[in-house]
């Protein structure tokens, strides 16, 4: 019995292992989401919004802009979405493009609508 | 006198509790927390002992309600979320001892607990009222009893003990349903390691039979749903006042949400939950946490058993659970792999160790450099959890509903959302009686409304949809007045009328002139009319605009922005289509903005912003427009 379980452990583990492996690898394949693989540049609820541009209030930073493309990759919870999907009073992850600094040119931005 | 082995653990785990409460109580939310839906119908429930939404909850109402009457400060929000840093730290201190139960010693628990109390997503909940503090709680200490149950059974000496023990522990676990009923997941893991660790124990019926009495005993606390299910607006969950609704309420709850994904999201589902641990653990963290794995198989088969079910069996439900805030249900499982942490970094000490014995001949030297290695890495996460997780200057919710209320006349009424939907505004009238002369229609049992009433509502009561007042509460083409501004977008205060507001005059005369344009608009003036009070100041703002087009303005004191919204808050084009004011006309907006109660006392620059969108982004252009005088 202990040998078996040993035996389920390992193989349990190793499995557990490969599989993290390969999604990483996997998703980092499919680069979908630009900014998705570090943490994100800004964390705020969405004030204001415009047709190129967003506001957003961060605990940390306070009123923030962004400026939005049509290249902007927006995810909504975890299905893919538009800006027009993005509402106020919605919590905002926004990835800015490498290269840009102030105001912050989103690549990519994951929005959660906290209304339930 | 040398301490014990178990006085030296109840110490250390006791510095760690103390620490971490510290640390949480810095950054705790003052008061009723922004945004956290559920956290403001869970810190309700817990005031009223009323009855949360699914699953019910009901020893963390129960303890919430403990809390909200023994603690002498603050008001009851203050208090529940007092009760997620004091469970929050005990989490971490309980994490402390089981990491000792698996062979880790002091320093190197020490460092596994810490590691898991500074993580961002456990922080992130020591600080606000919410179930994941407590329920880390509940999990430790169900875990902690069932490995010094083992401990206790293996030696002959203290059977007896672990003989008293076992139905405790199961008691616990029974009772740890009512902060999260997630833990029921865990009985595979405890039962395989009640078996390994003592298979003679199905030969003791009566050792059994007490266990289960003491799990079912601890279950029973579920009573409390349809106990309650009568007495409380459960909208829009079905009241758990039938066995079937029990049953949606309870282990058939969030059907739509289990095993979401379909096989093709494993990858990215996978990834999330790699990252997420990655974010609060680090990459070298994660590492040694693999490591602790292997370690513990290697080492004690049970004990593997037991945290790698445990972890297993919860991260591959949550990492196919739908939920948008889906990071907190992982806070049980970091909490096992911190312990992997611990045993990982075990297992790499046990080997450095001897091979340092030969070169530093002072074994306390040997101490402090891994004391000083172990803390090395714990000062950033601690520093970045800090800063990010500081909600010590929360104060929307509170600052709105006092300002909002006091503001009302008498005998108005506020429409706010319904059930689970309008508990930040059920609690400042229910818990801490504020105006009880404004009439709340959506309270249960509520009077209908008399004509002629005043009504006032909010955005949250206006763009709920489906899970806001019903049709017909308010009247067919209301105009939504705003008169009063909250410090974040879902917290502005309508005044409902039947006509329009004067939102567009034909001449003007602001009290101080300004003629500020940006982007098109002109800011002409602003007044500050009478009705400033502790806790918001009213500003009338003239602004000449051109047709159609309404810019975002936006109010700040200082260098705090208080609140940005669109110019007649979406009103302007209603007004000129129905109203149809002469060409030329001014704008007028006549709001009052409420004032963080965090502000420092003294003078402070008001300014009104026109935010500019264009190529370069968006720019709130400033212009002063007075000050504001804070007690």
């Amino acid at each position: 019995m202990t040998g078996l379980l040993r035996i389920a452990g390992a193989v349990l583990l190793t499995a557990i292992l490969a599989l993290g492996g390969w999604s990483a690898h996997h998703q980092s394949t499919l680069a979908a989401r630009p900014g998705s693989r570090r943490d994100p540049d800004l964390v705020g609820l969405l004030e204001v919004y415009g047709e190129n541009a967003l506001m957003i209030i961060t605990v940390t930073e306070g009123l923030q802009s962004v400026r939005v493309t049509p290249e902007t990759a927006v995810t909504v919870r975890d299905g893919p979405g538009t800006l027009a999907d993005l509402r106020p009073g919605s919590l905002l992850a926004v990835w800015g493009r490498p290269s840009t600094t102030d105001p912050m040119v989103a690549a990519a931005i994951t929005a959660v609508p906290l209304q339930k | 006198m040398p301490l014990s082995d178990r006085g030296a653990d109840r110490l250390t785990a006791l510095a760690i509790f103390g620490v971490c409460l510290a640390a949480y109580v810095a950054t705790l939310t003052p008061g009723m927390a922004y945004p956290g839906g559920d956290g403001q119908e869970l810190t309700l429930a817990a005031a009223t002992l009323g009855l949360a939404h699914k699953t019910g909850y009901p020893l963390f109402t129960w303890v919430g309600f403990a809390f909200t009457r023994l603690l002498p400060i603050g008001d009851a929000a203050h208090r529940t979320n007092l009760m997620s840093a004091t469970l929050g730290a005990a989490s971490v201190a309980l994490a402390y001892r089981i990491a000792r139960e698996v062979g880790v010693e002091r320093l190197v628990a020490t460092f596994a607990a810490l590691l898991f109390g500074v993580s961002t997503s456990f922080w992130a909940q020591a600080v606000v009222t919410e179930v994941y503090a407590p329920n880390a709680c509940l999990v430790a200490f169900t875990l902690w009893l069932a490995l010094r149950w083992a401990r206790w059974a293996k030696a002959p000496d203290t059977h007896a003990r672990a003989e008293r023990l076992f139905p405790r522990f199961a008691l616990v676990y029974g009772l740890s349903l009512g902060t999260h009923l997630s833990s029921l997941g865990f009985a595979p893991a405890y039962a395989l390691f009640t078996l390994l660790v003592d298979p003679r124990i199905l030969g003791r019926p009566r050792t059994v039979a007490r266990a289960v009495a003491g799990f079912l005993l601890g279950a029973a606390q579920f009573l409390w749903l349809p106990l309650r299910a009568g007495a409380v607006d459960t909208f829009p969950n079905a009241s758990p006042d039938t066995l079937a609704r029990f049953w949606a309420y309870t282990l058939g709850a969030f059907p739509e949400l289990r095993f979401m994904y379909p096989l093709g999201a494993l990858p990215a589902r996978v990834t999330l939950y790699l990252t997420l641990l990655v974010r609060n653990f680090g990459t070298v963290g994660t590492a040694l946490g693999v490591v602790g794995l292997w370690t513990l198989w290697w080492r004690d088969l049970a004990r593997f058993w037991l945290l790698f079910a445990m972890y297993a069996v919860h991260v591959a439900f949550f990492s196919q659970f739908g939920a948008p805030d889906v990071e907190v249900f992982f806070i049980p499982s970091h909490l096992v792999f911190a312990v992997f942490v611990g045993v990982g970094v075990q297992a790499i000490v046990d080997v450095v160790r001897p091979a340092l014995a030969g070169v530093v001949r002072a074994p306390r030297l040997v101490a402090a450099a891994l004391a000083l290695v172990l803390a090395l890495p714990l000062v950033p996460r601690t520093h970045a959890s800090f800063s990010v997780n500081n909600q010590s200057t929360d104060t929307v919710i509170s600052d709105f509903y006092r300002s909002a209320l006091a503001i009302l006349p008498p005998r108005s009424a506020l429409i706010g959302g319904r059930g689970a939907f309008g508990a930040d505004l059920f609690y400042f009238r229910r818990v801490l009686g504020l105006r009880p002369d404004v009439l709340l229609p959506m309270e249960r049992g509520a009077p209908p409304v008399p004509p002629g009433t005043t009504i006032f509502t909010t955005p949250q009561a206006l763009a709920a949809g489906p899970f806001g007042p019903p049709r017909g509460t308010f009247p067919e083409r209301a105009w939504y007045v705003p008169v009063l501004l909250g410090n974040r977008g879902a917290y502005v205060l309508y005044r409902v009328d039947t006509s329009p507001p004067p939102l567009v005059v034909a001449q003007a005369e602001p009290e101080v002139r300004l003629d500020r344009t940006v982007d098109g608009a002109t800011l002409l003036g602003a007044d500050r009319p009478a009705g400033d009070r502790r806790g918001w100041v009213r500003l009338k703002t003239y602004w000449r605009v051109p047709p159609g087009r309404a810019p975002v303005v936006s109010t700040r004191v200082g260098t705090l922005t208080l609140e940005a919204h669109e110019l007649g808050f979406g009103n302007l084009e209603r007004y000129a289509r129905e109203v149809q004011p002469a060409a030329g006309g001014t704008v007028v907006e006549d709001v009052s903005v409420v004032l963080p109660s965090h502000l420092a006392p003294g003078p402070h620059p008001l300014e009104v912003g026109v935010v500019q969108m264009g190529a370069g982004g968006i720019a709130p252009q400033w212009t002063r427009v007075g000050q504001v005088e804070v007690e």
